[in-house]
Formats: C-alpha cells, structure tokens, sequence
C-alpha cells in the first residue's frame, strides 16, 4: 500500500549534515580579552570592618588570646597594677547610651539616664572622625574598675576600644591609651583607599 | 552521474537495540536506488549500517558509565565538559579503581559530541539510502526525525545556550549577569568618575599556569603564577583586627609553605592553597577559585608584584600602580552586560502562616531597555518565570546586600529551548501511528481468521 516512493532524505541528509557542520563551527567561540565601559562597582564590603594601623606604646604587651568578642587586646604592668586594653568589633552594636550603661554596670554603676550618660561623654578624633569617649569611674566602691571607653562608628561596623583597670593605674596610662586610641586607622577611610 | 543507480541487499542486521530495530523486518527494506552518486552512494551505505549504530550505541554507553564514575573526581559540569560536549576524551584509568591504588595512564575515546554526530550521520545515512517514505513506515519516519531534532537541540544549547544570574538589591538596577560556572580577571580603572573603564581576561587564558597573557588593551602584562579551580583561603599570622571578620572562623596558612604573593593583601593577611575541584558526589558545595598572578609593566618588564586574588573576597579591591594611574584587580565570576536594566522594587519570602516553611519567592521587578522603547513592571515567581528578549528570568534565589535584602534571578538563554518539546511530540506522535497501525493491521488479520 505505498503511496509514494520518494527517498525524501538522500539530498536531505548531505544538507542536514553541512547544516549541523556549520552549527557547531558558529558556535564555537574563541574566549578572548574583552574591553569595555561599565558603571562604577559599588561594593559590598564593609570597609569599616578591619583597621588599616594604629601605634600602639612599646611597654604594651599583646595578650596572646582575648575572650570573645574582642579581637585583640593589650596588657599593661602585672599582678594589681595590671591595666587592660582590648579592641572589640560588632556589626549591630546596640547604640551609644545602652554601651555606657554596660560598662556602668560593670563597675558596680547604676544605668545612668540618657542625660547623664550624654553629658559624660568627651570626644577624641579618631582617622579624622569626632569620637565618643567615656571616663567612668566609681569611688564609691574600693575595688572597681576605671574604665575608658571610646565608640567609633566609621562604617557599619563599631568598633570599641576599652582600657580598664585599678583606677590609679588607669590615670597612668590614660595619656598613652588617648595617644593609641587616636592613632587607629580604619581600612575603609580615604587615605586607606 | 547522478544517473548512476545502484542496487544493493542489505546485510541481515545484527539484533541490536537500535531505533531502527524497533522497525518489524518488513519495514528494514532492501537499499534502493538513491539517485546519488556512486562513491557517495557507497559512503552512505557504509554509513548507514545497523553495525555501527549498535558500535555507536555501546561508545555512548561507556561515555555515559565513565562520565558518572569521573563525577567523584571532578564537578558536574567539567565532566559535561570533557566527556560528553566534546568530539575527544583522554579517560584516566584511575576512575576504575579504588583513588588510594594511584593508577596511572589513560584511554583515548571519542567524545559524547562525536558519537552523537555520528548516530546523527548513522540515522540520517539510513534513511537516505534504505528507508522509503511511504505512508506504511510514516510512523518510523516521524519518530527518526524527533530523534533528529532531540540530538540537534543537544547540540544547539551545548553551544548556543547561555545561564547566568543577575543579583538586584531592593530600590536598586542590574544590568549585568553573573556566571557562576566562569571566572574572569576584571582590571578596572580607579577614580571617582560615574564610570570605570574594564579590561576582563576570561579564565580559559588564566587557567594555564606559568602562561603570560600579553595584549594591546592590558594596561600591564600579566604571568599566572597558580591558577586554582578551587582553594581553601587561610589566614597569615597577621593580627586579626587587620582581617575580615569572618577571617576568626579561617584557618591557618600551613606553616612552610612559601607565600607567592608579594603585594596586595595576599603578602600579609590571607594565603590561598589549592583544593580539589568539588565533585559531582558532593553535595551544598561549590568552588572557591584562586590565582596568583604577577603583574609586569608592559615596556620596562619591571615586576608590578604577585597578588592573590581570590573570588571569595572579588568585593575586596586591590590595586596596582602603573605610570601613576591606579588600577583596580579582581577575580570575579564572569559577567555578561546587558542593553537594558531591571530594577527590583520587592523581594517577597512568603511562608505559611504560623511555620518557618517557605511558601512562595517572588520579585516585582521592572525592566527598562530604552533602545526598544520598553519599560515594564512585572511579578517574577516561582514556577512563573518572565520571558523578554528570548530570555527567561526565572526566580532562583535570595541574598543580602549593603543591608538590604535582594534577589537572585537566574536569566537563561537557549535557542533550541522549544526544540526538546517538538521532539518528544514527534516521537510520542511517530510511535502510536507506527503502532497504531500495526494494531490495526492485526486487528483486520484476526478478524479475516
């Protein structure tokens, strides 16, 4: 019952195979150096999460190991006269009122009100920034801290440095610990480009 | 001569599992006359033969059982690569045998590409000389012609076809696909302009170790020292409030191994050692790739410095100084740019009320593409992908930027993609005629007994 007897694919097929010759020979691309202009990156790295440098006073002595959350961490002097520095990074740091408050409460300090807390704070100029810095103290209990605190927002990353320890101690290193804490250059600032 | 006819009996077929064979005996006819050429006739003839579609059938069967053996070695897509989108294939023997017995040696065989272009030839060269369309055989016929097509449209999106992703921050526009399967070396000029002039090497020139890629649009010439597919990045001694945060979870650079890197943040703070390629096997991993490359100034052949340049820190610039113009390197994964932009207005995480259980990913995006006058806003979902351009957006993942939440569309290109459909129609179509009719036939046989 054949109604035809054509052979459709005898010139069909040479034309179907060239067909596929040239497909693959179109498609197959050379990689190659590309030139060309495109809109500035913008990045996606929190520069602010890292330091550049800082100087830090030759009598100091790194800590070979911090307790987290602090990255690294000084010691200054040994036994009662010991005197510590740690530098700490957070990404949501809780705001500036709610961290003196913590570091009150470590000295035996009730939560100051917000009043309070803001007519203690002096600033520092830290890699070009007008810094928050706190001197807290409290000589109604003999055996607490002094503690100096500084909060540097440059990014979205805030970084503490703390100095803490007897306060007589802490009076002796305050200058050096000023000179340090200004001394600090964070990554994502200009001149660390 | 295509007046020359020939006239030749076909050899008995070898019982084989061939779509051909799936033709009952009256429908493997004797070779006709072709109206072709001799020596082209006599090609075909050979071509045609049941022998070498079942030779061909029993290569793709090995190519298919070593390709799933390398995947414990290699990844996925580098086993596509080498074993089946490609005309020739070097098979280590090692992949037969346990990895710690350390087999040396190899076996060539053709590639997947290879042998489906000539079961391509084989089915093609059968039809020109041994099957006649009559309306008998139009089911086989019908069913050829959509296993043609099925072997074409693999051909067509192993080249044409092209996937990326375009990541969109709300309240933000993309214009460019990532690669994730690709990395390139982006060179790019610094300043404070709007726009930055880029120089991308694409990693094909990079993955050849000790290779120096010299080329008039480089600012510098560039000689890869170690190209890594996949490397773990470790942390040097250096202190850690100098590294990244999610640097205290790095481990140590192995003590004794020499450091390549002689600049950028590679000299002090992090160290790349070579990893192997994560493996088809392995699952929720991917690969971090690596390189050190040193750059040399292109007419004084002074040494610019070796920079490690990871893809895990790709946002992390470095930069390199030549005549006094800064320059800025990344390796990257590979990006392609596109004429129009889309802005994403919403990213919505839906779950079922009271869980934690995802119930829907959705991005209410709008396109722009000022050459063609278009500027539409759209709902991309999933299960419900946008088409534009002969491009499908298809919602893929989710991720955060700059603190904001964004999206991932996965954008997908593939001239042969309705090829597939076509094909499977055609077989299911050529399979019931040819069935359909042999029913039919011993239907009318049983009802004359």
């Amino acid at each position: 019952m054949h109604y035809c007897q054509l052979r459709p694919f005898s010139r069909v097929a040479p034309a179907a195979l060239f067909a596929v010759t040239v497909l693959v020979f179109a498609g197959c691309e050379e990689p190659e150096i590309k030139k060309y202009t495109a809109a500035k990156e913008k990045s996606t790295v929190d520069k602010s999460s890292r330091l550049a440098g800082y100087k830090a006073p030759d009598d100091w002595v790194r800590m070979s190991k911090v307790m987290s959350p602090a990255v690294a961490g000084f010691e200054i002097g040994e036994g009662k006269k010991k005197v510590t520095v740690t530098l700490t990074r957070f990404i949501d740091e809780g705001g500036l009122v709610a961290n003196i408050d913590r570091w009150r409460k470590q000295i035996g300090l009730p939560p100051g009100n917000e009043e309070q807390n803001r007519k203690d704070i002096r600033y520092l100029n830290i890699d070009g920034e007008k810094t928050p810095y706190v001197d807290l103290a409290n000589p109604g209990k003999a055996d607490s801290d002094r503690i100096l605190g500084v909060i540097a927002k440059p990014g979205s990353t805030t970084w503490f440095f703390k100095m803490y320890g007897p306060p007589d101690q802490v009076e002796l290193h305050k200058a050096a610990f000023e000179q340090f804490v200004e001394s600090v250059r964070f990554a994502g600032s200009g001149a660390n480009q | 001569m295509n007046d020359i006819q020939t006239q030749i009996t076909e050899q008995p077929a070898p019982p084989a599992p061939s779509e051909t064979a799936l033709a009952p005996p009256s429908a493997v006819p004797s070779i006709r006359k072709t109206g072709l050429p001799r020596v082209l006739s006599k090609c075909l003839q050979q071509l045609a033969s049941l022998r070498l579609t079942v030779v061909l059938f029993v290569l793709s069967f090995v190519i298919v059982f070593c390709g799933t053996l390398a995947q414990v070695d290699s990844g996925i897509w580098t086993v596509v690569d080498k074993y089946f989108r490609s005309f020739y294939i070097w098979i280590p023997l090692n992949i037969f045998f346990p990895r710690d017995w350390a087999v040396r040696g190899g076996i060539p065989f053709p590639g997947g590409w290879l042998v489906g272009s000539l079961l391509l030839v084989n089915l093609l060269a059968a039809h020109a000389v041994r099957f006649k369309a009559t309306w008998k055989r139009s089911g086989i016929i019908l069913l050829h012609a959509g296993l043609i097509i099925m072997m074409v449209s693999e051909l067509v999106t192993g080249l044409y076809a092209v996937e990326g992703s375009m990541l969109i921050a709300e309240g933000e526009s993309a214009n460019f696909l990532f690669h994730p399967r690709m990395t390139e070396l982006a060179i790019m000029t610094a300043g404070t302009g709007e726009t930055q002039d880029v120089v991308a090497v694409p990693m094909e020139l990079l993955r050849k170790n000790g290779s120096k890629i010299k080329n008039d649009v480089l600012p510098f010439d560039i000689e890869v020292v170690q190209y890594m597919v996949n490397s773990q990045l470790c942390k040097q001694s250096r202190k850690p409030e100098f590294l990244a945060p999610f640097a205290d979870k790095m481990a140590d650079a192995p003590s004794g191994k020499e450091n390549l890197a002689t600049a950028g943040f590679g000299r002090t703070d992090y160290m790349a050692v070579p990893l192997p390629e994560v493996s088809g096997v392995e699952q929720n991993k991917e690969d971090h790739a690596a390189a050190y490359l040193r750059f040399v100034h292109k007419s004084t052949g002074q040494d610019l410095g070796t920079y490690l340049l990871p893809l895990i820190l790709e946002d992390v610039p470095q930069f390199v100084n030549v005549d006094g113009k800064q320059y800025d390197v990344r390796l990257r994964f590979k990006r392609s740019y596109k004429p129009y932009a889309v802005y994403l207005y919403e990213f919505k995480h839906d779950k079922y009320v009271g869980t934690e259980i995802p119930k829907n990913f959705s991005s209410r995006i709008r396109l722009t593409d000022p050459a063609n006058n278009v500027d539409r806003e759209t709902l991309i979902s999933m299960n419900d992908p946008f088409r534009y351009g002969g491009e499908t957006f298809y919602q893929q993942s989710f991720d955060q930027i700059r603190g904001k939440q964004a999206t991932i569309l996965q954008v997908v290109k593939n001239p042969g993609w309705l090829m597939p459909y076509i094909s499977c129609v055609m077989v299911a179509a050529g399979m019931m005629l040819h069935f359909g009719m042999h029913l039919q036939s011993f239907l009318a046989r049983r009802t004359v007994k």
